[in-house]
């Protein structure tokens, strides 16, 4: 094959792709060597290594941050309470099991932040069982059926800042649910409780996870072949043998999409918690990893900081993206 | 087909199953029920113990009419209008010149290239975060909307390769050798033979990427915090609505219905093309 | 002159070697089939011809100039794939005028040679159809016009009936051999179905895990196959193979072919006779025109017998059966024929 066969393939490739790495891949750099510094996000040096005082009146150059080495002392101050917070729970839930009056402990910010993630990440997947169900519930063909899917779908296309306000409504203590917190006595309601919060907001974000997988494993019942089922039936199995033993598996393929988008996605929301608590109420109740980088960040200047915080975000969410990568690229090979 | 077809029931179970379906839908529709009812009150109303599954007395339409004569609210809208038009088309241009490389040509570290791609497309906005600001400020487009298009292009980019080349790649290469053995030169046979057979994927593409473009809040509120002439809509209804016009839940509620529109009606107008894109690759393997 | 020549060639995917040491020599306007069963090869090395592969070792001509690293498009040949690869979102018209387009042909220049090839080939009331619109007989003709419209050196196919219904393939089979004559050019075929070679080839090229079994016109490799493999691929139903010893039992063959290991004869060869092989009518099959026996010997040989007409054996008597004369094959160790 030609000359031009060998150099189109780049030609073709090569916008898009400094395009991306430029202001996706390599950032990520970036945010790794900020979080080894300390910088408050204002000071400023020339590039040449001058410091700004020492411009003439009328003189400018280009500034650069001027940042400080501390190595991995953000990392450490990041994990600093963690033995310690981890032995506060411990003793809480030793109390619980041993019967004692106990109250659940202070624990630092970032304890909160790191349970809250989990609890994301534990819960939050919730939505695939209960999107199949209603996948399930819809897989039939007459037309107003059909129609009533799309209804169902459309939580997936609200932004969460719609997402958020339309909860926090819900939620509110004087909204449609008075009388439901009337009736249990929580008088906070759900986004001013401390301990409710989080479960509220994971809440929220189950309505369009769960409008998502029902879309992914509705896809995925219409690509399994009706010969199948129908053997299958004339086997004799019933309905859940026949979901438990054929269904199931054939809908693996969805299931694992639906799981890898899911977990990542517990771990990216940011936008849910910033507009229905902003972290709180308190100092973290509700907040995760990457919104409280946001805050660090931005409004507590720790630019250093906020990096660090990302960065383990990042890492722990490489963990998923590599298991997604690496069944994609076994799957291309298959191909 | 799992369950069993709805023609074969009985029709008690068919009666049965209509009503459930009906209930479970209302019951999800419920949020969106709330808040309509609630942009069409009156403050007093949702004050005084209004709020929740009652029919605005009187129907207002202050709500609505606070949120669209808000400048900067509409300035915001304006903004998603212009802002996210050319990251589609970037995006999705860039993206399928990209996918067709990676599905159609054999070169080393075609695979690991793709793979950063997908990989890109799903890291976590912050740790970009501070990187990008720095270069939307260095760049001088901190604030603008040129800021939120660049960005957004370039990461939007991740998710269309990853859709374009595994659509591409499902063409029959018979039809690029074909071309080869007639004479086409590279270019043309993108021109001519693929680039009119991807159209379909193109325009599903489209639809997600706009939706996911409109819907963002994070970059709008890290790129244009302060700015009418950058922020998009959503960010505009957090900040500017929920700002100035806290505890009014009407103007809230409308200006949330607002927002949630366009995006709504692009899904319905193009739901098929809307739900392929999604499902690509969901029945793979 | 559009010849093309195949000087040891070599092919290899990686470690996996594909194509070992083939030499073809085509002429000009000869048609050559290229057999043999799948992996043989053979699309390979049409391909490599096309210039859709490269060639490991090895050099191609194509009317006398070595076309190894030119250009498919450079090398005047026009090719017909199997699922025939038209072009969905145009016309019957535009397929046919792509490759002259692409190349800078101008406008009047390829309307007239669409317009004759498309005569040649019936297309004429299909020209702005679409390829969806069309059936499977029709799109084949769109395809060989695409090929057409280009007059190229060589026209090369990759198995271009095999995705036709059995009616619609023998009807095509004509076609094509009367498109041979018409258009009288070089044209490589390539095939699995040895019919289509039997009855379209100047020269068939059997292969067999990237080696040449045999080159020859089809008559000769139909009655002297040069070893067991073609002489099994050749001819349907298959030759029959005999131990030499069941043979000589027989009284088929005599002590005179000490080498022989295994004897063949085609089961159109075969003569009911008073002495010769027994064996026991296991099943027979009444085609109309002919009659195909079953036979099984004692011990488990299969074998098949053809005659003319409706009478065949009946299921379970015992024939006795002989060659005609001249139609014994013998083969050595290697399965290669032992000529006299």
């Amino acid at each position: 094959m030609g000359k031009s066969y060998r150099l189109a393939p780049w030609l073709f490739l090569a916008p898009a792709a400094i395009y991306f790495f430029v202001l996706v891949i390599y950032p990520i750099f970036g945010s790794f060597w900020v979080s080894f510094h300390d910088w408050n996000g204002t000071t400023f040096q020339c590039s040449d290594g001058r410091s700004i005082k020492e411009l003439a009146e009328d003189e400018t150059c280009r500034r650069v941050p001027l940042m400080t080495w501390v190595g991995f002392e953000n990392y450490e101050r990041f994990f600093e309470k963690s033995p310690r917070d981890a032995g506060r729970i411990r003793d809480y839930w030793a109390g619980v099991f041993s019967g004692e009056q106990v109250r659940w402990p202070r624990l630092s910010v970032e304890t909160k932040v790191l349970l809250n993630n989990i609890k994301w990440l534990v819960l939050f997947p919730i939505a695939i069982p209960i999107g199949l169900a209603f996948a399930l519930f819809l897989n039939q063909s007459p037309t107003w059926v059909r129609m009533t899917k799309s209804m169902f779908f459309f939580p997936f296309v609200l932004s969460p800042a719609v997402l958020g306000f339309v909860f926090q409504y819900f939620y509110d203590p004087s909204g449609p649910l008075r009388w439901f917190y009337d009736a249990f006595g929580w008088s906070a309601g759900i986004t001013g409780d401390q301990g409710k919060a989080t479960y509220g907001i994971i809440v929220a974000g189950w309505y369009p996870q769960i409008a998502y997988c029902m879309i992914i494993y509705l896809a995925g019942l219409t690509a399994i072949e009706p010969e199948q089922i129908e053997a299958a039936r004339l086997d004799g199995a019933k309905r859940w043998k026949l979901l438990k033993r054929i269904i199931l598996p054939q809908l693996w393929p969805a299931t694992f999409i639906a799981l890898v988008v899911t977990m990542i996605g517990a771990l990216r929301s940011f936008d849910l918690v910033q507009v229905m608590t902003g972290g709180g109420p308190g100092r973290g109740s509700s907040d995760v990893m990457a919104r409280y980088m946001y805050q660090k960040t931005l409004f507590d200047q720790d630019y250093g900081y906020g990096a660090t915080i990302a960065v383990i975000l990042f890492l722990i969410m490489l963990i998923f993206i590599a298991v997604f990568i690496r069944q994609m690229i076994r799957q291309s090979v298959e191909d | 087909m799992f369950p069993t077809p709805i023609e074969t029931w009985k029709p008690q179970a068919r009666t049965g199953y209509v009503i459930s379906v009906v209930i479970v839908l209302i019951l999800w529709l419920m949020p969106l029920i709330i808040i309509t009812l609630a942009s069409f009150m009156t403050a007093d109303q949702l004050n005084s113990g209004g709020r929740g599954l009652n029919l605005p007395q009187p129907f207002s339409v202050d709500g609505w009419r606070t949120a669209i004569t808000n400048d900067d609210f509409r300035a915001s809208f304006v903004n998603s209008f212009i802002i996210v038009p050319p990251v589609v088309l970037i995006s999705v241009g860039l993206a399928t010149m990209a996918g067709f490389a990676l599905s159609k040509y054999r070169f080393p570290g075609q695979l690991i290239i793709f793979a950063v791609f997908v990989g890109g497309n799903f890291v976590p906005f912050q740790i970009l975060m501070v990187p990008v600001l720095r270069l939307t400020q260095d760049l001088g487009i901190y604030n603008t909307k040129w800021a939120l298009i660049l960005f957004h292009g370039a990461f939007q980019t991740g998710f269309c390769v990853f859709f374009m080349r595994n659509f591409i790649a499902q063409l029959p290469s018979e039809l690029i050798e074909a071309a080869r053995v007639e004479g086409a030169n590279e270019w043309q046979i993108f021109r001519r033979i693929v680039l009119p057979l991807v159209r379909p994927a193109m325009a599903a593409l489209s639809v997600l990427i706009f939706t996911f473009v409109w819907n963002d809040f994070f970059w709008s509120l890290v790129l244009t915090p302060a700015s009418p002439d950058g922020m998009l809509a959503p960010a505009g209804l957090n900040n500017i609505i929920k700002g100035r016009f806290y505890n009014a839940w009407n103007v809230m509620a409308a200006g949330s219905l607002l927002v949630a529109l366009p995006p709504v009606l692009m899904f319905f107008l193009l739901q098929k093309q809307f739900i392929a894109g999604l499902t690509l690759g969901a029945n793979k393997g | 002159m559009a010849t093309v020549s195949l000087k040891n060639i070599h092919k290899s995917f990686g470690a996996v070697k594909v194509i070992k040491d083939a030499s073809i020599d085509i002429a000009d306007r000869e048609f050559v089939a290229l057999v043999g069963p799948s992996g043989c090869g053979k699309s390979t090395l049409l391909r490599m011809i096309a210039g859709l592969e490269n060639i490991t070792d090895g050099a191609i001509e194509i009317a006398g100039r070595v076309v190894n690293d030119v250009l498919p498009s450079d090398r005047q040949v026009a090719m017909v794939f199997q699922s025939y690869a038209l072009y969905p979102h145009m016309t019957v018209r535009q397929n046919m005028s792509f490759g002259l387009e692409v190349t800078g042909h101008p406008k009047s220049e390829i309307a007239p040679k669409v317009d004759r090839a498309a005569k040649i080939l019936r297309l004429e009331d299909l020209l702005e159809r679409k390829p969806k619109q069309l059936s499977g007989g029709q799109r084949q003709r769109v395809a060989i016009g695409r090929a057409i419209v280009r007059e190229p050196e060589v026209f090369l196919f990759d198995e271009p009936l095999s995705n036709l219904d059995a009616e619609l393939r023998v009807q095509m089979r004509v076609e094509l051999a009367l498109l041979h004559q018409q258009l009288n050019a070089t044209m490589v075929y390539v095939t699995h179905d040895q019919i289509e070679a039997m009855t379209l080839a100047d020269k068939i090229v059997v292969l067999r895990d990237g080696v040449i079994e045999q080159i020859g016109p089809p008559m000769e490799l139909y009655n002297r196959p040069a070893n067991e493999f073609v002489a099994g691929f050749i001819g349907s139903p298959r030759m029959n193979m005999f131990g030499v010893e069941t043979a000589r039992v027989a009284g088929w063959v005599g002590a005179d072919t000490p080498n022989a290991v295994r004897i063949g004869v085609r089961p159109e060869h075969l003569v009911r006779s008073n002495t010769g092989l027994q064996g026991q009518v296991y099943y027979v099959e009444h085609l109309g025109g002919q009659t195909l026996t079953h036979l099984k010997l004692a011990d488990g040989t299969d074998y098949t017998f053809v005659e003319p007409g409706e009478h065949g054996g009946n299921q379970g008597e015992t024939m006795t059966l002989a060659p005609a004369t001249g139609c014994l094959h013998a083969f050595d160790a290697d399965g290669r024929a032992i000529r006299s």
